[in-house]
């Protein structure tokens, strides 16, 4: 049977995870909650009966509350006359305190007050005695504020509405709960297919980037809008793809400087070899020429000298050639780049050349002969570009974990599409010479594990950059 | 009573087949429609007016709204007449009285001490006035809603301070609120020709 995906694999496992938790919550929680359902059924109960005494009681007290007030009315309606506070005095007795006492003409009382003092409920919450006073002409009503009483009703029937609708709030507990707890699973799908797909999307696209590679997709990149672990993981592969395209071309160039190289060796040794014979062959045509026409004397001496001359220009290109071919092995040492620089820029005494060397640049692994062999060809390319009155700049400085030396010319610059192709073996934007010059100044300076690239300088010539890498030595000495 | 969806409602319609029945009903046998100067009238006895929970909470001194409703429906579902009776029941504990307020615009009083009285005072209607007389041939329905509500506003409000957890708004009162519930459903109780209706005579 076919595995699941590894996506699923995560999101059923974050899920299940979800799930196994809310589940066990929810045990927990039923669990609790029927002992807090036991806990208040118990207290119901106890409630229930401490409400329907509490009750009997208050209505017990409204029952006396009344009898008294009714004795008091008889009291009160029979002689000796009192005042108002022999009559509160009374009432005090009894403990009826919290009355408002009124006395009024008999007349002013809209009540039947003919069979003696009347106790009766009004206005909800109050007790009211009225009756005749012994002089007849006056009625007294005493108002009893049943407050308390009214509390203990209505704390009665707000316990039996809460009761009532026990049954119906545990439901709707319940279900808050349920409903609660749904969009908490709800939540943690949402949140286990999110990092389900968050771990395999990039996994997926590092599969498919590998997968380019095996095709020879070497341009294949990856798109990266992460800064997490696995961003770098795709930063890493996006590098590796890019090392890989520039090692390619590397090999590629270096395939190519070998070819040239054979073909330079052999033409070299091919043209060599019969230059000095016909140099010598045409000399001695001039020299054992014994007759005497003037005329063909000086057309033979032209010619013995316009071969001469040409000779002489093949000699120079075969040794370039030669030169080319027989590029030797590096012999690296800890050498001083502005001091190389200074050495050579002495050999032109004549041309403007301003230095801009950065001080305390570290001592790089060179080669000191072959780099004089660059720089001579930088600074007379930069001449020969520049004309009699133009100006060479060189300036070295520090990037990072590189060494910068640039050449900058105030020639015309070189254009665009020549580029690319100005360092491939004979290619030259010249009119004299081979093309070899900076093929052999990036041979250099690869050998050396550097980089060389030209781009226009600010004032319009061109400038010719070479990283070179800053040995581990040297960094571990600045470390110190 | 939810505010938005009624959950408890629709669990209750869920589990509806399970729950023991109880229902306010009109019998046949106490029912009697007939004509009476030219107008619809129904003498009728409703059945289990009051629950047992209403009951309770009437003894405890609940103030109770009682609504009963008629009305005529003609066969298509067009309304011929609707007819409402409005009584208040309260029970004051402390005087052991009840008084049943019949809210028309000639109001009505009954004060008694029995609760018994008080069943038969909400549950006998008579010459309860439904519509005039419609067309003699048109089959009519009858139908009744009542609803009882043994908790007052004021009670509501009263419950809601003691239960801060359903406060207005909360969480919780999604899923139930103290709110007044929804009226009840219209029930059909009896189906009739006008015409064939018995004709009385003005008292």
């Amino acid at each position: 049977m076919k595995a699941l995906p590894l996506r699923w694999r995560i999101i059923v496992a974050l899920i299940g995870l979800a799930l196994g938790t809310t589940l066990a919550l929810t045990l927990l929680a039923r669990h609790f909650l029927a002992l807090s359902l036991q806990l208040q059924t118990s207290v119901n109960v106890e409630m229930g009966s401490a409400m329907t005494s509490a009750l009997a009681l208050a209505k017990e007290n409204y029952d006396s509350k009344k009898r008294q007030l009714q004795e008091i009315g008889h009291l009160l309606s029979a002689p000796p006359h009192r005042d108002r506070e022999a009559i509160r005095a009374a009432f005090a007795t009894a403990g009826l305190e919290d009355l408002t006492l009124r006395i009024a003409p008999v007349e002013q009382v809209e009540m039947d007050l003919a069979h003696g003092p009347v106790v009766s409920k009004v206005a909800t919450d109050q007790l009211q005695l009225a009756l005749v006073l012994p002089d007849s002409q006056r009625a007294l009503i005493a108002l009893h504020s049943l407050d308390a009483l009214i509390a203990v009703g209505n704390a009665v029937r707000t316990y039996k509405h809460i009761e009532m609708a026990a049954s119906d709030l545990r439901t709707a507990f319940l279900l808050a709960f349920l409903v609660a707890a749904a969009g908490v699973v709800v939540l943690a799908c949402v949140i286990g297919i999110r990092i389900g797909f968050g771990i395999t999307q990039p996994l997926h696209a590092l599969l498919k980037g590998t997968r380019e590679m095996a095709r020879d997709n070497l341009q294949y990149r990856i798109p990266n809008d992460r800064d997490d672990e696995v961003g770098v993981l795709i930063e890493s592969f996006n590098q590796m793809a890019q090392d890989l395209v520039e090692n390619r071309r590397k090999r590629l160039e270096a395939e190519q400087i070998a070819a040239w190289r054979e073909i330079a060796r052999r033409l070299a040794h091919e043209i060599k070899n019969p230059l000095t014979p016909i140099q010598l062959a045409v000399q001695q045509m001039r020299d054992k020429y014994a007759g005497d026409d003037p005329e063909y004397q000086r057309f033979v001496t032209d010619c013995t000298e316009i071969v001469t001359e040409e000779v002489t220009t093949l000699r120079s290109l075969v040794q370039e050639f030669a030169n080319f071919a027989r590029m030797p092995s590096l012999s690296l040492s800890p050498s001083d780049l502005n001091e190389s620089l200074r050495r050579v820029v002495r050999l032109y005494p004549d041309a403007r050349i301003h230095l801009d060397l950065a001080d305390n640049q570290p001592l790089l692994e060179l080669d000191e002969e072959q780099m004089r062999r660059v720089l001579i060809n930088l600074i007379e390319n930069g001449i020969d570009a520049s004309g009699k009155n133009g100006q060479i700049t060189i300036r070295t400085h520090r990037d990072g974990e590189t060494a910068v030396l640039s050449v900058i010319d105030s020639g015309p610059g070189v254009p665009i599409e020549d580029r690319a192709r100005i360092f491939q073996p004979y290619v030259s934007t010249k009119e004299s010479g081979m093309g070899l010059g900076l093929a052999v100044v990036r041979s250099i300076i690869e050998d050396h594990g550097g980089h060389i690239s030209v781009t226009d300088a600010p004032t319009g010539g061109a400038r010719f950059d070479i990283q070179f890498p800053i040995p581990e030595r040297a960094k571990q000495e600045e470390q110190r | 009573m939810a505010r938005f969806i009624h959950i408890p409602m629709l669990v209750a319609c869920m589990f509806a087949p399970f729950r023991p029945v109880f229902a306010q009903h009109i019998s046949k046998d106490s029912l009697y429609i007939y004509v009476q100067s030219d107008t619809l009238r129904v003498d009728a006895t409703i059945a289990s007016l009051f629950s047992k929970r209403a009951i309770d909470a009437i003894e405890s001194g609940m103030t109770t709204s009682i609504v009963v409703q008629f009305r005529l429906r003609t066969g298509r579902g067009d309304q011929v007449g609707q007819r409402g009776l409005t009584t208040r029941l309260e029970h004051d504990i402390w005087e052991g009285e009840y008084r049943l307020i019949r809210q028309a615009a000639q109001a009505d009083t009954l004060i008694t001490p029995r609760f018994e009285d008080i069943r038969r005072g909400c549950s006998r209607l008579q010459g309860l006035d439904l519509a005039g007389l419609p067309l003699p041939n048109v089959p009519l329905t009858l139908q009744m809603r009542i609803d009882v509500n043994p908790i007052s506003p004021e009670q509501q409000e009263r419950t809601r301070r003691w239960l801060k957890i359903l406060e207005k708004g909360s969480y919780l009162e999604f899923f139930y609120s103290l709110d007044s519930p929804p009226s009840s459903e219209w029930v059909d109780v009896i189906k009739f020709r006008p015409s064939a209706l018995p004709h009385l005579l003005e008292k």
